[in-house]
């Protein structure tokens, strides 16, 4: 479990500390307050050196490519950094339960002290004389350093304890190989009944879901109602899909996090119980901490229920815009969330 | 999300009324109204939720009744319980640390018995003085001199209402500034000094 986190100098965070997480924690602000940047923050630390390109895919952005020249080289991974300066170091502290318990440190590092190129490679003064460096400490104390070439290749040192964190966005629901992989991994334990069951009750028409390669390529299929032969979840509804990505992240994190952008998106509305409430018991049955952004009222209250049936369980963050020194957020009690959704009060 | 001062009040009655007198006042802008009311023990509740919201105040509106100080520690009793500093008087401005600062505002004034129907037929249109003459006789034959100050203002509001509204006998005071099929000028705001108290205070929050 998480319970804090400290950030400094990460995207449109120049110093934010947030304490007191709960299970489930909802992240609502206005367009570009931070909401997608507190959940990459959370993200970071314990994932590896090629998450800003990874970032950058998540947001629709056209990756500029690697060069040597360090501007271009620089540009790639700058927008991570407060103000686009990399002159200070990315700090992201996340304190919690054992498995969770770990920091981050990005920064570019210069490449004298550490000359992991190939010698060719600098030459000319034109070449860049700095690497991207991603520094990690987990519970142990135990740190690694990955670093990302001008090529756009990693390389690794020290011991890289993988975090058991998941981040659902547009991007990974669209990533049909890897949710059929995550089915399969399910399936060859034979513990897919959950899964086929919740997704049933959510969607009755969809049922019998399993891994099915098309092309080489793994998707997963579903039987629909009518239809004499299966086909893929993503052609049925990017909603379905959506749902069916989630509770799959949680069914294989379990003891970790899964965050989820915009949770809402895509999601018909009338669906929004059903799905709280098989979130929910997923989340309990396989202790999963969960993190979801939003800006759909309907979405939140409909949590309202729940919320209401275990406040402390319960949190809403909210992000907010510029204060003099970057934006901020603020955390609030399960009971003053479920207060302000059942009087009314706007939340978002 | 807008940082407005907020009020909160007890019914839709108060909110017609302090809308109606923001508008004479030119202040309907800069102050807002919360979404709902659900009489005087409902405040800890919206309490709980505003600890979420980024408003400069909080302005809580409620009617003495018969029993002004009682009225004023249920509303206290409430703040407490919502988490925020108690103000310790009627109108004082109290800060919390994190939560926007919070005043009371009891009508009809601080320690005045009664309700806002007291205060509405204080300042009633003289034009419509035969009207209230015979909703003060409806009270005296009806046998309600002896009922509860606000209770007795009520039927007398009912009363006076339903005798000036020929086109809707059932209008309620919550519409009685709706020139709607009604007459427009039953409790004239402007420049009357019965409001004048209140005016001034909600003036401070008009920043």
């Amino acid at each position: 479990m998480i319970n804090s986190i400290h950030i400094e100098n990460f995207r449109c965070f120049q110093k934010l500390g947030l304490k007191d997480f709960g299970k489930f924690n909802i992240i609502v602000g206005e367009n570009g307050s931070g909401k997608t940047a507190l959940l990459e923050a959370i993200f970071l630390p314990g994932n590896s050196a090629d998450v800003p390109v990874v970032y950058r895919n998540q947001r629709g952005m056209i990756s500029p490519g690697f060069s040597p020249e360090k501007q271009a080289y620089e540009a790639m991974f700058s927008d991570l950094f407060f103000g686009f300066s990399t002159d200070l170091p990315i700090e992201i502290k996340i304190v919690g339960s054992y498995e969770n318990l770990r920091s981050a440190r990005i920064y570019f590092k210069p490449i004298t002290e550490r000359p992991l190129l190939p010698e060719g490679e600098l030459k000319n003064g034109r070449v860049t004389d700095r690497l991207f460096t991603l520094q990690t400490k987990d519970a142990d104390n135990k740190e690694s350093i990955q670093q990302v070439n001008l090529k756009g290749l990693i390389s690794a040192g020290g011991e890289h304890k993988q975090a058991i964190i998941a981040f659902v966005t547009t991007g990974t629901v669209g990533s049909a190989h890897v949710l059929a992989q995550l089915l399969s991994d399910i399936r060859k334990n034979n513990a897919d009944g959950q899964i086929q069951e919740a997704v049933h009750e959510l969607f009755p028409g969809i049922s019998d879901l399993s891994p099915e390669l098309t092309g080489g390529l793994g998707e997963i299929h579903c039987k629909v109602a009518g239809l004499s032969k299966k086909v893929p979840v993503t052609l049925v509804s990017h909603g379905i899909n959506k749902v069916l990505c989630i509770l799959l992240f949680i069914a294989t994190h379990r003891g970790g996090a899964v965050l989820v952008d915009e949770i809402d998106n895509g999601i018909y509305y009338k669906a929004f119980p059903k799905m709280w409430e098989a979130i929910i018991r997923f989340c309990n049955d396989f202790n999963v901490q969960f993190f979801a952004s939003t800006h759909s009222k309907e979405c939140l209250n409909e949590l309202r229920p729940f919320i209401e049936k275990n406040q402390d369980m319960y949190r809403l963050v909210r992000t907010e815009g510029e204060n003099g020194a970057g934006h901020t957020a603020r955390i609030f009690k399960g009971e003053n969330f479920s207060a302000a959704l059942e009087t009314g009060t706007e939340v978002r | 999300m807008s940082d407005l001062p907020i009020i909160l009040f007890e019914g839709e009655e108060d909110r017609s009324f302090l809308a109606e007198l923001l508008k004479v006042l030119g202040l309907h802008e800069k102050l807002e109204f919360h979404k709902q009311c659900g009489g005087k023990d409902k405040f800890k509740k919206i309490l709980e939720g505003l600890v979420i919201s980024n408003r400069k105040a909080i302005i809580i509106v409620a009617d003495n009744d018969g029993d002004p100080a009682g009225a004023f520690k249920n509303i206290q009793r409430q703040i407490g319980e919502a988490g925020f500093t108690i103000p310790p008087k009627q109108r004082e401005t109290v800060e919390t640390p994190n939560l926007p600062p919070l005043s009371v505002l009891m009508i009809p004034w601080d320690n005045d018995s009664g309700c806002l129907e007291t205060l509405c037929l204080s300042a009633a249109n003289p034009d419509y003085k035969n009207q209230l003459d015979c909703a003060d006789k409806l009270v005296k034959c009806a046998g309600a001199e002896k009922w509860p100050i606000a209770k007795r203002a009520k039927l007398r509001m009912r009363g006076f209402l339903s005798a000036v509204c020929k086109s809707d006998p059932n209008t309620g005071l919550r519409y009685a500034w709706s020139t709607d099929e009604r007459p427009g000028d039953i409790f004239p705001l402007k420049g009357v000094v019965a409001y004048n108290q209140i005016a001034e205070y909600l003036k401070g929050f008009a920043i």
